[in-house]
C-alpha cells in the first residue's frame, strides 16, 4: 500500500543512520537464540495422483553458512508417511531439491484417516508431525461467481462463493489455477497459481460463504495443440493445521511492507521442527 | 445547585464543631513575580501542625486561638521563610517567598530541602524545572519527560524516545495533565522529544502509586504539570536559540499586581538547516507549539485561568518524476491543542473550589497524493481523540487535622478511530468513510488527608467511575490509601494502596511515539483495563545535608491490559487487492487482552538544593505478561522489564558564572523477539518461484539485547549583560560513544573476492553517536 511507502520513508530516514559501520557492531552474545531445526510442508489430499513433502533450508539467525551442503545432501534425508497399516518412504527428486515424493496409488490417503510424517534430515535431525483428512467435500455444483468492481473493465475479477457444510467445524481455502487443459487427453499446463485465501466459517454454518479477495478469471477459450485457456476454481475443506498455517502466511505477506507490525509467528505442527503437515479435500470445476 | 448545598454543609461543619478556633488562610507567591507556589510546606512549630498550598499557592490551617505563632514557609528551590502572626482571629495573609538564587534580608533564614518523611504521600517525586534546564540533554533539548526518565521506577523506551514506562505500565497508562486537560499525544519528531515546553512550566510532579481519589483514568502514574500564570509586576521575556529548535518567552502583566499573561513558543528548524546540505531533497519536518495563559484576580475571593496549548508536527515528502509528468506529496500531520477555562473561588477561609471547563483534542492525518495528466489520486487517513470535560473541586481545610477534597468530573470523549477518504479523478472514485464512538466518562471522588498526630498521618479516598459507551456500562469503586508514620524526627514508613481503572486505551505497536498511535475506548469486547498497586517504603531526611532517602517496594496487578495480536497491522485500513474497496478494520479484532504483575524495588537519594544537587536513583524491578493469543498463552516479560536500572544526575555550581552537570544511565537490555531462524516457503501453492521469507520466531521476548548505558555532560556558561542574562551552554549526549541498542539485524556476511557467503551474524544497531551541541539563553 502506498501510504506504507511513507511510513518506510521515515523509517530509512531513521535507520539510515544506525547503518554506518560506526553506529553498529556484531552481538557476540551466548544467549542468542538460534535454531537449524528442519522446516518441512506437505499436504495430503485424497484427490492427489502424487503426494509431496518438502524440506526447505533452514537459516539459523547466527551460524554458518551452509547452502552448498544442504543442496549436496538434503536428498538422503529419510522422509516416511504411515497410517494404521503401512508405512512408506517418499523418493527424493533431484531437482528441486529438498522435494520427496510418493505415487497415490503406492499410498492412499483416505477421507477422515490420520496421518504421520517422519523425518530424519541427513544430519541426522528428526521431524515428525500428524494430520487428519477432513471427512467432508465442498459441493462444487453449489458454487458460484461474483463479479467485483475493477479498474480495468477489460480484465474482470471475481469473487467465489460457495455452500458451508452444515453441521460441522469447516476451515476453507481457494485457490484459481490459470492454465491450458487439454479436454481430449486429461493433461493439463498451469501457467500461473493466484495463491489461495482461507476462510474459516464461524457465523456462517449452512450459509454461503464469499471470498475476501477477488481472482482474475478467464472463460474457456481454445489455444494451440488442442488445448484450452481455463481458470479452474479449487475449493479445498482443509483441517486446522492447513488454515491457521495459510492464516499465518497471510497475515505476514499483509505486514510484510510495515515495518512497524508485530512479528508475525508462523503456526507449526511440525515437533522437533518448522512448517506444517496438513490435509484436505479438494473440489473442483472450471470457470 | 450542587456546589451550594456542598458549601452549605461545609458553613455548617465548621461553625458546629471547631469554635474557639482561628482560621490562618492566604497565598503564597514568589517574590517578584507573584507567581502562585504549589505544594509549599506551611508549618506552625509550636502547635506541631503542617499543611501545604495547593495547585493554586492556597493554603488553609484552623488552630486554637493564640496570642502569637510562628510560621515557617518552606519549598525546595526557596528560601526558608518564617513569619510570625498574632493567632487571635481568622487571618488571611499573603506570603512572599524569594528563589535561593538571589540575595536576601529580613524574616529568611536559610534554604531548606523540603522533608519526604513529613508527607503522608509515598510514590510522588517532584522535578524542580529549574533542575530540568540543568540537565544534559540531546541537542540540548531540554525536555521534561526525558528527565522524569531518570527517576527509580521509571523507564524509557526506544533510544532517545520521550514515552514513560512507569512500574511495569505502558504509555498508555499514564496520565499527562497540563493545567487540568489531559495531553493524549506527548511527542514531538516523532516521539524524540517531549511537546512539554519547559519554559512555560511552573511545576511537574508524578505520582507512581498510592494515587490520590482525585485523580483516575489511568493506571500507572499521573504527570501533572502547571503551566506559569506570568509575572504580574513587570515584563520578562526568555529566548533560546539552539541546533534543533529556537524558542521565546514573554510575561507580563495586564494589570499590574493583578492580571497577568504568559506566551511561550517554539519552533524547529532542522528542514530548513539540512536541506540546502542535501541538494534540496530533504522533506519538511519541524514541530512548532505554543502555550499561552491569561488571568486575572476579581478581588479577593475570585481568581480567573485561561490557558492553552497548541503544537503540531508535520513530516512532508514531495517529489516529481524524472520527466516531471508524475507529481507525489506523502505526509503526516499531528498535534495536540487543549484549552482549559478555571475558575478558583474563595467561599470561606476554609472551603476553595476549583472549576474547570476543558477542550482538548489530538488528531492525526496521513496522506498520499498523486498527481498525473491523467488525474489525482488522493487516500487520506485521519484518526483523533477529543474531549470536553467539565470539572469541579472542593478543598474544604476544617482543622489542622483534615484537609478534604472532593469533586467530580465529567468528560465527553469523542473517538475517530479511522476517517478515510480516497478520491481517483481518473476513475471519477469519491470514496469518503469516517466512524467515530461516543462515549461518557464520570468520577465523583473524597479524600481526606489525616493527621491523626505527630507521628501518624494518611489520605484515604475513594473514587466511583463510570464509563458509556453505546449501550455498554461500566462503573467501579476505587478505595485509595496511602499513609505514613513516623519513627523520628526524620525517619518515616509508608504504605499506599490504589485500584485504578483505564477505560480507554492506546493502540500502538511501535513503542517509538509514533503519531499513528490510537485512542481507542473500552467496548463490550474490550474490557476496561484495572490494577491494584500496593507499596510500602521508608523515607529518611537527612535535614543538615539536605538529602532525602526514600526506599519503596511495590506490587502491582493488571488485568485486562491490551496488546496487538501477532502479525497485527496499526494502520486500521487494509485496501486489499482492489482499490475501490475501502474497507476497515475493526480495531477489536487486531487487538487481545490479558493481565500483567509487576513488583520491584526503587531507591532514591536526592537533593534538590545547594551547589551540587541532583539525585542517585536505583530500580529492581521484574515485569510478567500473560495473553492467551500471545505466546501460546505462556507467560513473557514484556520489552520494558528491565531487571536493574540505574541513573546519577548531579548539578554542581561552580561558581556564579558556570554550571557543570552530568547524567549517567545504566539498565539491563530489554527483552526482544528476535527470529532464531528463517527460510522460504511456498505454502500449498507449491509455485516455489512464489515462496515467501518467513521467519521463525522462538518464545516472546526471549533475546536480552545488550545493556544500555550513557554518560552526559553538559556546561553552561552565566553572563550578565546590560539587559539581561545570556547562558551559552555546551554539552555532549551520550559522551562515550556507546552503541546502545535501537534494533537487531540478521544479516549473512559475503566475500566479494571469493564470491562465497560467509556466517550469518546478528548485529546491534545504534541510533545515536556521541552527538555535541551548543545552545545560547538570553533572559531579560
Amino acid at each position: 500500500m502506498k501510504i506504507r511507502l511513507l511510513l518506510l520513508l521515515f523509517l530509512n530516514f531513521l535507520i539510515s543512520g544506525c547503518e554506518g559501520g560506526f553506529l553498529s557492531v556484531e552481538e557476540k552474545s551466548v544467549n542468542i537464540p538460534s535454531s537449524t531445526a528442519p522446516t518441512i510442508t506437505a499436504f495430503l489430499c485424497p484427490q492427489d495422483s502424487v503426494h509431496t513433502v518438502r524440506l526447505y533450508r533452514t537459516i539459523p539467525v547466527v551460524g554458518a553458512d551452509n547452502l552448498r551442503e544442504w543442496n549436496a545432501n538434503v536428498g538422503k534425508g529419510v522422509v516416511t508417511l504411515s497410517d494404521e497399516i503401512q508405512t512408506v518412504t517418499l523418493q527424493p527428486e533431484k531437482n528441486p531439491v529438498g522435494v520427496f515424493r510418493i505415487k497415490a496409488k503406492d499410498f492412499r490417503v483416505m477421507a477422515g484417516k490420520t496421518y504421520k510424517l517422519n523425518v530424519v534430515t541427513y544430519d541426522g535431525q528428526k521431524a515428525e508431525a500428524t494430520c487428519t483428512i477432513p471427512l467432508s467435500k465442498i459441493d462444487i455444483r453449489k458454487a458460484n461467481t461474483k463479479l467485483a468492481n475493477s479498474a480495468d473493465p477489460s480484465d474482470p475479477i471475481y469473487f467465489v462463493t460457495w455452500i458451508d457444510i452444515a453441521n460441522e467445524q469447516n476451515y476453507y481455502a481457494v485457490n484459481v489455477v490459470q492454465g491450458q487443459v487439454n479436454f481430449t487427453t486429461g493433461e493439463r499446463r498451469v501457467s500461473y497459481d493466484s495463491g489461495g485465501e482461507v476462510i474459516a466459517d464461524v457465523g456462517f454454518e449452512g450459509k454461503e460463504l464469499i471470498t475476501k479477495r477477488s481472482f482474475l478469471m478467464q472463460k474457456r477459450r481454445n489455444a494451440s495443440d488442442g488445448f484450452s485457456f481455463v481458470s479452474e476454481i479449487q475449493l479445498l475443506n482443509t483441517d486446522i493445521n492447513f488454515y491457521r498455517y495459510h492464516k499465518d502466511l497471510e497475515i505476514l505477506q499483509i505486514s510484510d511492507d510495515n515495518p512497524l507490525s508485530e512479528p508475525t509467528n508462523i503456526y507449526s505442527n511440525i515437533k522437533g521442527g518448522f512448517g506444517v503437515f496438513a490435509g484436505f479435500t479438494r473440489a473442483s470445476g472450471y470457470f | 445547585m450542587r456546589s451550594s448545598l456542598l458549601f452549605l454543609f461545609f458553613i455548617t461543619l465548621s461553625l458546629v464543631g471547631f469554635a474557639q478556633k482561628v482560621t490562618i488562610s492566604g497565598y503564597v507567591r514568589e517574590r517578584g513575580s507573584k507567581e502562585s507556589l504549589i505544594n509549599v510546606s506551611v508549618a506552625i512549630p509550636a502547635l506541631k501542625v503542617s499543611t501545604q498550598t495547593n495547585l493554586y499557592g492556597f493554603f488553609s490551617i484552623t488552630i486554637p486561638q493564640t496570642a502569637e505563632l510562628e510560621v515557617v514557609f518552606s519549598a525546595s528551590v526557596y528560601q526558608l521563610q518564617k513569619t510570625t502572626l498574632k493567632a487571635t482571629q481568622n487571618q488571611r495573609i499573603e506570603i512572599e517567598m524569594t528563589v535561593k538564587s538571589i540575595d536576601l534580608n529580613e524574616v529568611v533564614i536559610s534554604e531548606r530541602q523540603e522533608r519526604v518523611s513529613e508527607s503522608e504521600q509515598m510514590s510522588v517525586i517532584s522535578l524542580p524545572v529549574s533542575q530540568v534546564k540543568d540537565i544534559p540533554a540531546l541537542l540540548g533539548e531540554k525536555d521534561v519527560m526525558k528527565a522524569l526518565q531518570l527517576m527509580p521506577g521509571v523507564q524509557k523506551g526506544r533510544e532517545g524516545t520521550a514515552g514513560l514506562y512507569v512500574r511495569g505500565g505502558g504509555p498508555d497508562q499514564n496520565l499527562l495533565i497540563l493545567d487540568d486537560a489531559v495531553v493524549y499525544n506527548a511527542n514531538h519528531l516523532f516521539g524524540f522529544f517531549s511537546v512539554f515546553n519547559g519554559d512555560a512550566l511552573k511545576s511537574i510532579e508524578l505520582t507512581k502509586g498510592g494515587f490520590p481519589a482525585r485523580f483516575g483514568g489511568r493506571l500507572s502514574s499521573v504527570v501533572e504539570m502547571q503551566m506559569k500564570e506570568g509575572n504580574k509586576q513587570k515584563f520578562q521575556g526568555e529566548a533560546g536559540i539552539g541546533l534543533l529548535s529556537s524558542r521565546l518567552t514573554l510575561e507580563g502583566p495586564l494589570k499590574k499586581g493583578v492580571s497577568s499573561y504568559l506566551i511561550s513558543a517554539r519552533r524547529s528548524y532542522a528542514d530548513v538547516v539540512l536541506r540546502p546540505l542535501s541538494g534540496g531533497s530533504f522533506p519538511t519536518l519541524y514541530f512548532y507549539d505554543l502555550n499561552t495563559k491569561v488571568n486575572y484576580e476579581f478581588g479577593q475571593k475570585n481568581r480567573l485561568y485561561l490557558s492553552g496549548y497548541f503544537g503540531r508536527d508535520v513530516f512532508d515528502f514531495r517529489e516529481k518524476s524524472f520527466d516531471r509528468s508524475r507529481e507525489s506529496n506523502n505526509g503526516f500531520s499531528w498535534g495536540n491543542t487543549t484549552t482549559t477555562l478555571r475558575w478558583n473561588h474563595l467561599f470561606s477561609e476554609k472551603v476553595f473550589n476549583n472549576t474547570s471547563l476543558i477542550f482538548t483534542n489530538y488528531n492525526f492525518k496521513v496522506y498520499n497524493e498523486e498527481t498525473t495528466n491523467r488525474g489525482t489520486y488522493l487516500l487520506q487517513y485521519s484518526s483523533g481523540i477529543r474531549d470536553f470535560t467539565f470539572k469541579s473541586d472542593f478543598d474544604f481545610l476544617p482543622s489542622a487535622q483534615h484537609s478534604i477534597r472532593t469533586g467530580l468530573i465529567l468528560t465527553a470523549h469523542r473517538f475517530t478511530p479511522s476517517a478515510i477518504v480516497l478520491k481517483d479523478t481518473r476513475i471519477d472514485l469519491n470514496n469518503t468513510k469516517s466512524t467515530f464512538t461516543d462515549a461518557v466518562e464520570t468520577a465523583i471522588y473524597v479524600e481526606d488527608v489525616w493527621r491523626a498526630n505527630e507521628k501518624l498521618s494518611m489520605n484515604a479516598g475513594l473514587r466511583l467511575s463510570n464509563f458509556n459507551v453505546k449501550s455498554k456500562s461500566y462503573f467501579n469503586l476505587e478505595p485509595r490509601f496511602s499513609g505514613s508514620y513516623k519513627i523520628n524526627e526524620d525517619l518515616a514508613i509508608k504504605a499506599s494502596y490504589a485500584r485504578m481503572n483505564q477505560y480507554i486505551h492506546l493502540l500502538s505497536n511501535s513503542g517509538l511515539g509514533l503519531p499513528t498511535d490510537l485512542w481507542v475506548p473500552a467496548t463490550d469486547r474490550i474490557a476496561p483495563q484495572t490494577s491494584e498497586q500496593f507499596a510500602i517504603g521508608i523515607a529518611k531526611d537527612f535535614t543538615k545535608k539536605n538529602l532525602s532517602l526514600t526506599v519503596e517496594g511495590f506490587y502491582k496487578n493488571m488485568n485486562n491490559i491490551i496488546d496487538y495480536k501477532e502479525g497485527a497491522n496499526f494502520l486500521l485500513l487494509d485496501l486489499g487487492p482492489d482499490a475501490q474497496k475501502l474497507s476497515e478494520i475493526d480495531w477489536q479484532d487486531n487487538v487481545t487482552s490479558g493481565k500483567g504483575r509487576a513488583y520491584g524495588i526503587e531507591v532514591m537519594l536526592q537533593r534538590k538544593v545547594g551547589r551540587l544537587s541532583g539525585w542517585v536513583g536505583y530500580t529492581l524491578s521484574r515485569i510478567i505478561h500473560q495473553f492467551d493469543e500471545i505466546n501460546k498463552g505462556q507467560e513473557f516479560a514484556p520489552r520494558y522489564d528491565r531487571r536493574h536500572d540505574f541513573s546519577i544526575v548531579g548539578i554542581y555550581q561552580l561558581n556564579k558564572k558556570i554550571t557543570l552537570s552530568t547524567t549517567w544511565v545504566y539498565g539491563t537490555g530489554n527483552n526482544i523477539t528476535i527470529p532464531i531462524a528463517q527460510s522460504r516457503v511456498s505454502g500449498y501453492s507449491n509455485d516455489f518461484n512464489r515462496s515467501t521469507k518467513v521467519q521463525y520466531y522462538g518464545q516472546r521476548n526471549a533475546f536480552q539485547a545488550a545493556p544500555y548505558h550513557r554518560l552526559d555532560v553538559a556546561v553552561k556558561f552565566y553572563k550578565q549583560k546590560k539587559r539581561g542574562e545570556r547562558t551559552w551552554e555546551v554539552g555532549v549526549y551520550n559522551a562515550y560513544n556507546r552503541i546502545n541498542p535501537f534494533y537487531y539485524q540478521s544479516r549473512q556476511d559475503y566475500d566479494f573476492t571469493t564470491q562465497t557467503s560467509g556466517d550469518t551474524k546478528l548485529y546491534r544497531r545504534g541510533l545515536f553517536p556521541a552527538v555535541p551541541s551548543v545552545s545560547y539563553n538570553f533572559k531579560f
